[in-house]
């Protein structure tokens, strides 16, 4: 196992080279994943991701704010069971409040910016995920978590 | 494609295709040096057969499972094993099979050959290893040629490959293997020669044998050597070997046989020979433009070149330095597979002479009364028990250590002759030997039974009372105690008090009594089934490789305990003088060297300099004992981040699924805080310690493989197990709920019981 350090760097370099994770919403009785366009600040504790608002994913996390995404690296081969790296990421989303969308929508762009059209649609949200915790699969079975402590977490 | 390819067609540019080795024969041919008739089968068949058979995913699985980087040799040589069976029991397929079945039985029809690897990145100057790809000679007929094609292919994949990956440029998808099939030279005389003698350069050297040179290439025959000046090619010096033996083929294999007297009398070379090798090894230099080593064999008159590759460059370890303590242990690990001829005489100096030894030697020093001795008496009984104890531990290294992997020659020997699904099912035909720890723990449970049928005993024990305890139980303990007084661990005595021990049987009195539940199979008749598959005239052989086997697997754990005796016999002159040490020094005295005791034995008055002194050269106990390693120091907090372990993988080297709070072993009060039902963590299961075994649920152990002590036991008491998990003992912590899966090799831990329900 990596140290922290090293650990954080693994998810940056998977965050940096995937532009896709898969997005589990859920009401109470269905659960619902869609694959989105992704951005994740520096600190690892925010996730941006657009949708409009029409979405079934829309409404289900406007009814139930816990959701989880999927970021992995397999390449569809038989070998990536071993070989490939995937993280579940925990956390609550919320639409982004009009003070920081500014920000969140650069964040986004940065890493997305051929989706710009998109993000600037009036009938998109730009959805911001705050991240509680980590499960990174590594090895077939090797599973680390890293948590988020929320009392220290910035608050939203 | 091109299956096969003539020496004569192979031009320089086809080293992808053909190997180094291949190469270098096609020079030699185009230069009108005499080398044995062969073929190349190229890169392209590997390829297609792994594409073909799936063995390339497999390979891949096999290599992904772990990070190499953080496996032991033993690991490694685990993997190198499970992927040569891979390769043992994955056929041809028809499509590759036929047409090499009629083009070799066209070219060789039933003559003997050698079966060669020919690896693309190996022999390149500069390279600083060699032989980490297997050979084979002496193989009569196709499908045998096709067997051993499949041998040398696994080869690539060998564990010294593995160690060597990032020189080699080892990578699954572009490594492949050619390999070369020659015609067998039976060689009347053969041997090396280095252009450039590793140790002057202004010498060359040449080393001969008699009969074929495999013998002088893995160390059981030792050649004659002369020493030539590279100029003038006079000779300087000739070094006459104790001539006994030579290796010849015979019947499909090769075989050793005693010389006649001439052979005895004289060197495999007369003069106007020795010339002959060397002027072919200053050829050799000049055509391949550098210093070569050179293989040649004898026959007749003609003089033959086997192969040629540049000399290895590989840095000799340090004068004072011993092969295993080098910051580059490869070479140490690669010397550790031994060939049958060593192995044999290794058994019989170990069995022989050196646990006979070291066991006197422990029961001598256990004479001496060490409260009889005045100071200075003391220091000097430290100073010889340090001395012993730093003589053992070298011999320890030096021969037991290599005797003790000689179970996995025969596991690769019982392989490739069943070709089993399962390669470690080999285990079986070893398992039942006597240990000396299994005879202790007899011991123990005799002890505990006593207590189970005696609730007074029971209540006394409990309540901490020692005294009016029943006859019978007091005079076992005393006998049990004087019997193992001597076990350590970690450079602690176990029974230095004596509350732990009761505590333990306590314990263990509390539970029904557990036996090993293996259903042994009838080792007798696998043993006598192993040795009537091979013919007749080798089945004395297979009676001596399964020997080896057995005693070397028996003394994974008989070496360990002896030791153990002569390192209590240093320990206990130590504690003395502590004893001695006036108190109040303002230090932990149990923190100090056995070097730093005898100096304030002494003198008191060298304390405050020597402090925060601890130089592991000086504390052969702690430091250069028996093999272990320290756990890693891992930073697992950041600002708001917690990192934890979830999911730990191992080798699942022992079959169950198992449930229960973990106990991690770092020192001898956690092995007698054992509960029945606890799950067994630590760094290695040590043969001193394996009595808490019985009352455990599973093993997780740090130190990896499948022929490691815990891996052993484990299977001998029906328990799940898994060796090999990195960070063990630094990630999971005593209490934590774990679920042992020993058959995938998964250790779960739920710090916080959010996955699954405790108990």
């Amino acid at each position: 196992m990596k140290d922290i350090g090293q650990f954080k760097q693994q998810l940056k370099s998977l965050f940096g080279e995937q532009y896709f994770a898969v997005l589990a919403t859920g009401t109470s009785d269905q659960i619902h994943t869609t694959l989105v366009a992704f951005a994740v600040t520096d600190d690892l504790k925010t996730f941006f991701l657009c949708t409009p608002r029409t979405t079934r994913k829309y409404a289900n996390l406007k009814k139930n704010p816990t959701v989880s995404l999927m970021v992995h690296n397999s390449s569809n081969q038989a070998t990536d069971v071993r070989q490939a790296i995937a993280v579940t990421v925990s956390g609550v989303a919320k639409e982004a409040p009009a003070e920081r969308l500014a920000t969140a929508r650069t964040v986004y762009l940065a890493r997305q910016p051929h989706m710009s059209d998109f993000a600037h649609s009036p009938n998109t949200a730009i959805i911001e995920v705050s991240v509680s915790r980590y499960d990174l699969v590594a090895h077939f079975q090797e599973v680390t978590i890293l948590d988020i402590h929320q009392d220290q977490r910035v608050s939203q | 494609m091109t299956l096969l390819l003539n020496f004569a067609a192979i031009n320089p540019v086809d080293r992808h295709l053909v190997g180094g080795k291949a190469l270098a024969l096609a020079e030699l041919l185009r230069r009108g040096i005499l080398i044995p008739k062969g073929l190349c089968l190229t890169t392209a068949v590997y390829r297609d057969y792994v594409a073909i058979s799936g063995l390339a995913t497999r390979i891949s699985l096999e290599l992904g499972r772990q990070p190499l980087a953080e496996m032991r040799w033993e690991e490694i040589w685990d993997i190198a094993l499970r992927i040569r069976n891979l390769f043992l029991v994955t056929p041809l397929p028809e499509d590759l099979r036929q047409p090499l079945l009629t083009k070799l039985t066209e070219y060789f029809g039933d003559s003997p050959v050698a079966v060669r690897s020919s690896s693309p990145h190996e022999d390149q100057a500069g390279a600083s290893f060699a032989g980490l790809h297997d050979s084979y000679v002496n193989i009569r007929g196709v499908e045998a040629i096709l067997y051993h094609i499949r041998l040398v292919w696994a080869s690539l994949w060998s564990d010294g490959a593995l160690l060597y990956r990032h020189e080699l440029k080892l990578t699954r998808q572009n490594s492949a293997m050619a390999v070369i099939i020659q015609e067998l030279v039976a060689g009347e005389r053969s041997g090396v020669a280095f252009s450039v003698s590793p140790s002057n350069a202004e010498q060359g050297v040449v080393e001969a044998v008699y009969g074929l040179n495999q013998g002088l290439v893995d160390g059981t025959i030792s050649p004659d050597r002369w020493f030539l000046d590279r100029q003038s090619g006079t000779i300087l010096s000739h070094t006459a070997a104790e001539r006994g033996q030579a290796i010849h083929p015979e019947e499909g294999a090769v075989v050793i046989l005693p010389l006649s007297e001439a052979e005895k009398a004289a060197p495999p070379l007369a003069p106007a020979d020795l010339q002959r090798v060397f002027a072919l090894a200053m050829n050799l230099e000049r055509i391949f433009s550098g210093p070569q080593d050179v293989e040649w064999t004898i026959r007749g008159n003609s003089l033959y070149v086997l192969q040629s590759r540049p000399i290895t460059t590989g840095a000799a370890p340090q004068e004072d330095q011993h092969p295993w303590s080098a910051a580059d242990k490869r070479p140490w690990y690669l010397s550790l597979k031994r060939s049958f001829a060593n192995l044999t005489q290794l058994h019989q100096r170990i069995e022989n002479e050196l646990l006979p030894q070291m066991a006197a030697k422990a029961r001598q020093l256990a004479k001496t009364d060490l409260t009889s001795l005045a100071n200075q008496e003391l220091i000097a009984a430290i100073k010889e028990r340090l001395a012993v104890h730093h003589h053992w531990v070298d011999v320890y290294w030096r021969d037991f250590i290599p005797f003790a992997h000689g179970a996995r020659l025969f596991g690769q020997i019982y392989n490739d002759l069943h070709q089993p699904e399962n390669p470690y099912s080999f285990t079986d035909l070893l398992a039942d030997t006597e240990m000396t720890s299994l005879a202790r723990n007899r011991d123990l449970r005799r002890l505990a039974r006593m207590i189970r049928s005696d609730r007074q005993l029971r209540d006394q024990l409990s309540s901490g009372e020692t005294h009016r305890l029943n006859q019978e139980f007091s005079g076992g303990m005393e006998e049990f105690l004087q019997r193992y007084d001597d076990l350590t661990f970690k450079a602690v005595r176990f029974f230095g008090d004596r509350a732990g021990l009761i505590a333990l049987l306590l314990e263990m009195a509390g539970q029904e009594e557990t036996e090993p539940v293996l259903a042994k199979p009838d080792i007798h008749t696998l043993g006598e089934d192993f040795v009537s598959r091979f013919p007749k005239e080798r089945q004395d052989f297979a009676r001596k490789v399964l020997a080896i086997g057995r005693a070397s697997y028996q003394l994974r754990d008989n070496d360990n305990i002896v030791l153990a005796q002569i390192e209590a016999q240093l320990l206990k002159a130590v504690e003395e003088a502590r004893r001695r040490i006036v108190p109040g020094l303002g230090v932990d005295l149990n923190r100090l060297t056995p070097l730093q005791v005898m100096a304030i034995l002494a003198d008191p008055a060298s304390l405050p300099a020597m402090v925060n002194e601890r130089k592991t050269i000086d504390e052969p106990v702690e430091g250069q004992g028996r093999p272990g390693l320290t756990p890693p120091v891992l930073t697992t907090t950041d600002g708001d981040f917690v990192m934890r372990a979830r999911q730990l993988i191992g080798q699942p080297a022992g079959q169950g699924l198992a449930v229960g709070p973990a106990r991690v072993i770092l020192t001898v009060e956690d092995i007698f805080q054992f509960k029945a039902g606890e799950i067994l963590v630590c760094d290695s299961v040590d043969p001193n310690m394996t009595f808490v075994v019985p009352l455990a649920a599973a093993i997780v152990e740090r130190r990896g493989g499948m022929l490691v002590h815990g891996a052993i036991i484990a299977r001998e008491y029906g328990l799940p197990c898994i060796t090999g998990v990195t960070e063990a003992t630094s990630l999971i912590i005593t209490g934590d709920h774990l679920i042992v899966d020993g058959y995938l090799g998964i250790v779960s831990i739920d710090r916080g019981g959010e996955r699954f329900p405790s108990g």
